[in-house]
């Protein structure tokens, strides 16, 4: 039996004018590189639950970029994608149906839109897909293509033990271009935000990945990449629980691998952990700041956290930068909050905050989110189907307090006033001054090895 | 290698793990060993410390060879130096 595991891997901006200034936004084609470059995680956890007699092959979607090379050979693929891939992959599905090849779908998007999918498929799986493959492979092998249920669900949807999770296939990934390698620590987000379909997915509570599984998962890293594997955390909010931070990273010390992961600012108040973050190979936190206004912050998430702390955001991206660890700082324009004036304070903030890196979206309502429910309600919607335009960077909405046009072009000044050469030389001067600084009191360290 | 390439390859050794027999004088640090735009950053905050010289803002992200930086290094020193006897 074969299976061919497929990523529908990238995600193209719809706006052309963005397209265009892409090219001569070194920040923004950087990132854009960063996320068409990560591997599908979910893919290569699944291979590690085949049984061992199946063939199995894992796929980007670029291997192939005409019918032509298509490789036709397996008897089963599964397929994965962005909501922004979600009709290119349906286009994948139907013409592998049509070739005689059984196909399963699966993932976050079509977690949250499964009779949509179910129009492509043999099968959609729908909820983390760790119990339900085996199922799926199990039936396949008794009963062929109609052997499949149309739809494999989730018994209880947010209660996957990761200490049941396989070690991932790496080994699939060897030879392949990806310069950052996906390690999941963490699933489930008590906050709820408006906007976020993963909380949707993976339920409120904070599951944790037993410390040595995590261990075991760096190690098979480290043994296959060497020194040179860049590790990403694919987590929403590896450190949620600082005990649980605190056990992992006293067990990472040791590690010789530079790392990424995603968190909120809480990180800022523990000292200790932030030396851990630095000593383990920590270089950039990703932080959902979202927004600088109060009532903007009110309406995201249902406890109102963010709000809470946004007096504490500029103190706190000090801190976590000047332990020697870049904040990536993540906002949204286009929220009802907000009218025109949101850009200039945006860029004002970040400029005062002197933040290293920063990733501003437009608000995106993504299948299953509250937000999506929301704007439809409020008849708010551009468009029927746009699925393809979630790509965070296209207006799919009425904005309330703007028109479209005004939504996109005050996200083009931003992105060109944040993400423009002039300010990438000041934030790289800022980080070396941070890094030398560290280095002096380093030396002044006798236990630490300047790292 | 030259001594100052030897010694910038000790400094990118330390920061990124990869053992110094390695790296070779001409291979691109982000091509060819994986290096991170911020590694590349502390990379260059430890040259700048080992020299007692300060990179030119427009040009931190610029090098991408240990005989880019090793040249750099020697070039700035020299120039930096000379400023100051002035």
């Amino acid at each position: 039996m074969r299976v061919g595991l497929i990523a529908m891997s990238g995600v193209r901006v719809i706006n052309p004018r963005l397209q265009a200034a892409g090219v001569t936004l070194p920040g923004f084609v950087r990132r854009g590189e960063v996320i068409a470059q990560l591997p599908s995680l979910a893919l290569i956890t699944l291979a590690a639950l085949t049984p061992d007699d199946v063939d199995i092959e894992y796929l980007e979607i670029e291997d192939f970029p005409s019918e032509e090379i298509r490789p036709t050979h397996f008897d089963l693929v599964g397929i994965s994608s962005y909501t922004a891939r979600a009709y290119d992959m349906y286009v994948l599905a139907d013409w592998y149906r049509e070739k005689g090849v059984a196909v399963v779908l699966g993932g976050l998007h079509v977690s949250q839109v499964p009779e949509e999918a179910q129009a492509h498929a043999d099968a959609v799986c729908i909820g983390e897909a760790e119990t339900l493959w085996p199922r799926i492979i199990a039936d396949f092998r008794a009963g062929g293509r109609a052997g499949l249920q149309t739809a494999y669900r989730e018994e209880r949807p947010g209660h996957y033990d990761l200490a049941d999770s396989p070690m991932p296939r790496y080994e699939l990934l060897l030879g392949r271009r990806h310069n950052r390698i996906t390690v999941q620590t963490v699933r489930g987000c008590p906050l709820d935000c408006e906007f976020c379909g993963a909380s949707k997915l993976y339920g409120p509570k904070f599951r944790r990945k037993p410390v040595a599984k995590v261990m075991q998962e760096l190690d098979r890293i480290e043994q296959l990449w060497g020194a040179n594997a860049f590790v990403e955390f694919a987590d929403d909010n590896s450190f949620g629980n600082p005990h649980w931070a605190r056990e992992l990273l006293y067990a990472m010390r040791g590690v010789k691998l530079r790392w990424f992961t995603e968190t909120d600012i809480s990180i800022a108040d523990d000292d200790e952990l932030l030396k851990l973050l630095f000593e383990t190979g920590c270089r950039q936190l990703l932080i959902g700041f979202e927004s600088i206004a109060p009532a903007t912050l009110s309406g995201i998430d249902r406890a109102g956290w963010k709000r809470r702390h946004l007096e504490r955001y500029q103190d706190a991206i000090r801190r976590i930068q000047n332990a020697g660890i870049s904040v990536n700082g993540c906002f949204i324009v286009g929220n009802d909050g907000d009218t025109p004036a949101v850009f200039e304070e945006l860029r004002d903030f970040i400029e005062r905050s002197e933040l290293l890196d920063a990733q501003i979206t437009i608000l995106t309502p993504f299948p299953g989110t509250r937000l999506l429910q929301r704007l439809q309600h409020e008849g708010r919607l551009l468009y029927e189907h746009f699925w393809d335009r979630c790509t965070l960077f296209d207006v799919v909405f009425e904005p309330k307090n703007m028109t479209v046009a005004q939504l996109e072009e005050g996200h083009m000044w931003l992105m060109q006033e944040v993400y423009g050469e002039e300010r990438l030389s000041r934030s790289r001067r800022r980080y070396v001054d941070i890094m030398k600084r560290l280095r002096e009191n380093a030396t002044e360290d006798p236990a630490s090895d300047g790292r | 290698m030259t001594d100052d390439e030897t010694r910038i390859a000790a400094i990118v050794s330390r920061i990124t793990h990869i053992p110094a027999a390695q790296l070779s004088p001409v291979a691109d640090l982000r091509v060819d060993f994986n290096i991170d735009s911020l590694a590349g950053l502390q990379i260059i905050a430890a040259v700048e410390a080992s020299y007692a010289i300060e990179v030119p803002e427009y040009h931190l992200a610029d090098y991408t060879t240990i005989r880019d930086i090793a040249e750099l290094a020697v070039t700035l020193s020299k120039e930096q130096a000379a400023t100051d006897d002035a």
